[in-house]
């Protein structure tokens, strides 16, 4: 027996969260060219700014929202200038990046660990819980997938609309091109990498909201976050869409299914890794590349 | 020319010699100074709160056991790591306190799983060890339990007394909800298997991932199979999050009987985890022996020393320091072999802070009290509430 409209409920939550911190990692792997392992960190860095202006006189969800955005940002846009924009302007390689991108994580990870310990905190809010028929949704669930509906509905004219959204996409097909036409490479990568942890930083508090934080909240969903942004192609924001989605279900059904033949559901990573390699021996470069 | 160098070499072996002789002899006489007790808890990860204060009352033991004049005569000094509730860094930080600092008795294998990893080092190594802690049945009789003793009862008691739990409430659907590692699976097949055997039904038994923290989808597979009670086995960290979440999907309507990971203050983080245990949750847990001059001995002590109550197996890791110091005089030797020899005549009625210890042959503690508790809400505070005391033997 299977509540199949609670289960995509689920899925949709789970898709959300992978479609939020997703976001800034396609965006800036498309721009950047290496994966940022610190990424996880500014996951966390959100969810932890989430819990200081919460603490707040008057601190509501909505500032942390914001609050947690506009840190995050700084903090992954400095890292950028400081750290990432030297180093990519010394022509090394990925594997330089993507080093000093997991030492940088070490060190935003350890110094959140220092400030505020490394035992389980959480947000201190209730929920309304709705039912509809035996459908059961709670007010955090609702505004997370509203949040990421709402995420992908701006971010698809802010890439097709503005100016700054083609420059974005024209600097992540063609570089040379792009710097040709007059586009300010730099500044572009600067902004995506300000707006990308902003959301990344929105995921994590969402996440913090819905189970608990700690220094490694980040790092422990890192690697689904990553299949959904390889599953999808690499800088492709409607790819991304489309794998949250199909992870976001397959992992919630895959529970279905592992749970009724006595598997632990331990294994819905594995369900969703098996899409992942599949996807990628028909289509080397994921969904929507 | 030759000459020369042939004596400035033999100057330097001699010096050399001499130096090298000197560092022995200093490095033999501290150790005969001292008895080291390593002790390898964990400080931080899922454990961590719980391992601290774990960690402080061994603490509070070894300077007992200095300021009663030591072992044999000699201070007991003490060394500390932290295994961050991981296996492998559990077996590292036994690698290092042994192989470093020369530890040969240990305090260790806090949770099941870092049991069953150090295990075979410890026997190999004919290194002596107690856990405090590690309840899975799956530890007894492992063929490297000879170095491997536990001051606390295994689980096959504490799955029986969750089973009858149920039972005498009268449910008789019920789905077994176990976090995937050797603690979660062991009891709640012992539990299982108990159900079954009192005429009861379990309908489905899910394994979970502790770190996933999604659990919408499991609890709403629990729910489709609507029964009337859930047997659970997790920690405080995941415990939080899966009550919670219950709490949205309306799972209260079924009697949840948890167990001792899922006690804890840990448990109040949130307002939903906590509304949830008040409304659904019951469970078991080691209890202490309340009244018995020993335990509130230690109580006392703890309390002078630390401000604080003991927490969940702040009492058996106390004992497990006293017994090695006990077995030790006994032994009139501090060599993990002679030690191990004489734990298992010490340990025998031994009247410790968490009541009598007696060890089978394989190491294991005969017999076992537990506590049933609730939640409840009080002037609105939460807190755990105890609804009566079960002596296994």
């Amino acid at each position: 027996m299977i509540d199949t409209g609670q289960i995509l409920v689920n899925s949709l939550v789970t898709s959300s969260l992978y479609l939020l911190a997703g976001t800034g990692l396609t965006l800036t792997f498309g721009l950047s060219r290496f994966p940022n392992f610190a990424y996880a960190e500014l996951i966390t860095v959100g969810a932890f700014c989430g819990l200081l202006f919460l603490a707040q006189p008057g601190g509501v969800f909505v500032l942390a929202l914001v609050g947690a955005f506009l840190v995050a940002g700084l903090v992954s846009a400095s890292s950028y200038s400081l750290v990432f924009q030297p180093l990519a302007e010394r022509k090394t390689s990925l594997i330089h990046l993507m080093v000093a991108s997991i030492a940088l994580g070490y060190v935003l990870r350890h110094t959140i660990g220092e400030i505020w310990g490394w035992s389980a905190q959480a947000y201190q809010l209730m929920w309304t819980v709705y039912t509809i028929g035996t459908v059961r949704i709670s007010s955090l669930w609702i505004i997370m997938i509203a949040t990421a509906v709402l995420t992908a509905v701006v971010l698809h004219f802010f890439l097709t609309r503005t100016r700054t959204g083609k420059a974005i996409r024209a600097v992540a097909s063609n570089p040379e091109l792009a710097s040709v036409t007059g586009i300010n490479k730099q500044k572009v990568i600067l902004l995506t990498w300000f707006f990308g942890a902003g959301l990344a930083a929105v995921a994590g508090v969402f996440r913090a909201a819905d189970t608990r934080l700690f220094p490694m909240l980040g790092w422990d969903i890192l690697l689904p976050i990553f299949a959904v942004t390889i599953l999808g192609g690499i800088g492709s924001f409607y790819g991304l869409i489309i794998a949250a989605l199909l992870l976001g279900l397959a992992e919630n059904f895959g529970v279905v299914l592992l749970s009724s033949i006595g598997l632990s559901t331990e294994y819905r990573m594995a369900i969703a890794f098996l899409i992942l390699i599949t996807v990628l021996i028909v289509r080397p470069k994921g969904l929507a590349r | 020319m030759h000459r020369k160098i042939i004596a400035v070499i033999t100057v330097l072996v001699f010096l050399s010699a001499a130096l090298v002789g000197c560092g022995q002899q200093a490095a033999v006489d501290k150790e005969e100074e001292v008895v080291k007790l390593g002790c390898a808890l964990s400080m931080s990860g899922l454990l961590g709160p719980m391992g601290t204060k774990m960690t402080d009352a061994v603490k509070l033991a070894v300077e007992e056991i200095n300021a009663a004049g030591g072992i044999n005569g000699k201070q007991v000094k003490l060394y500390i790591e932290d295994d961050a509730t991981d296996p492998a860094q559990c077996l590292n930080a036994v690698k290092k306190l042994v192989e470093a600092n020369g530890v040969q008795l240990l305090i260790t294998g806090m949770s099941s799983g870092a049991a069953s990893t150090i295990g075979p080092y410890l026997s190999e190594r004919g290194v002596l060890a107690i856990s405090p802690s590690a309840t899975s049945p799956a530890l007894t009789g492992e063929p490297w339990r000879d170095y491997f003793f536990r001051t606390v009862p295994s689980d096959e008691y504490q799955g029986k007394v969750m089973a009858q739990l149920a039972l005498d409430r009268g449910l008789e659907r019920l789905v077994v909800f176990a976090m995937d590692n050797v603690y979660g699976v062991s009891l709640g097949e012992v539990a299982e298997q108990a159900l079954e055997e009192g005429g009861a039904e379990v309908v489905a038994f899910i394994k979970y991932d502790p770190a996933k923290m999604d659990y919408r989808s499991e609890l709403t597979q629990i729910k489709s199979l609507n029964p009337d009670g859930v047997i659970h086995v997790g920690y405080n960290d995941d415990g939080v999050v899966v009550y919670q979440q219950a709490l949205d999907l309306g799972l209260d309507t079924a009697q949840w009987i948890g167990c001792d990971g899922v006690y804890g203050t840990g448990l109040f983080k949130t307002e939903a985890s906590a509304t949830f245990m008040a409304n659904a949750v019951i469970g078991t847990r080691p209890g202490a022996p309340e009244g018995e001059e020993a335990y509130e001995n230690f109580v006392a002590a703890y309390r002078a020393e630390y401000d604080a109550d003991p927490e969940v197996f702040c009492d058996t890791v106390y004992d497990a320091v006293k017994l090695i110091a006990l077995a030790a005089e006994a032994a009139g030797s501090e060599d993990p072999a002679k030690v191990r020899d004489a734990l298992l005549e010490v340990g025998q009625n031994y009247q410790g802070a968490s009541g009598t210890i007696t060890f089978d042959e394989g190491g294991d503690r005969i017999g076992g009290i537990y506590e049933i508790w609730d939640v409840v809400k009080e002037n609105g505070e939460f807190k755990f509430q105890r609804v009566e005391k079960v002596t296994v033997e």
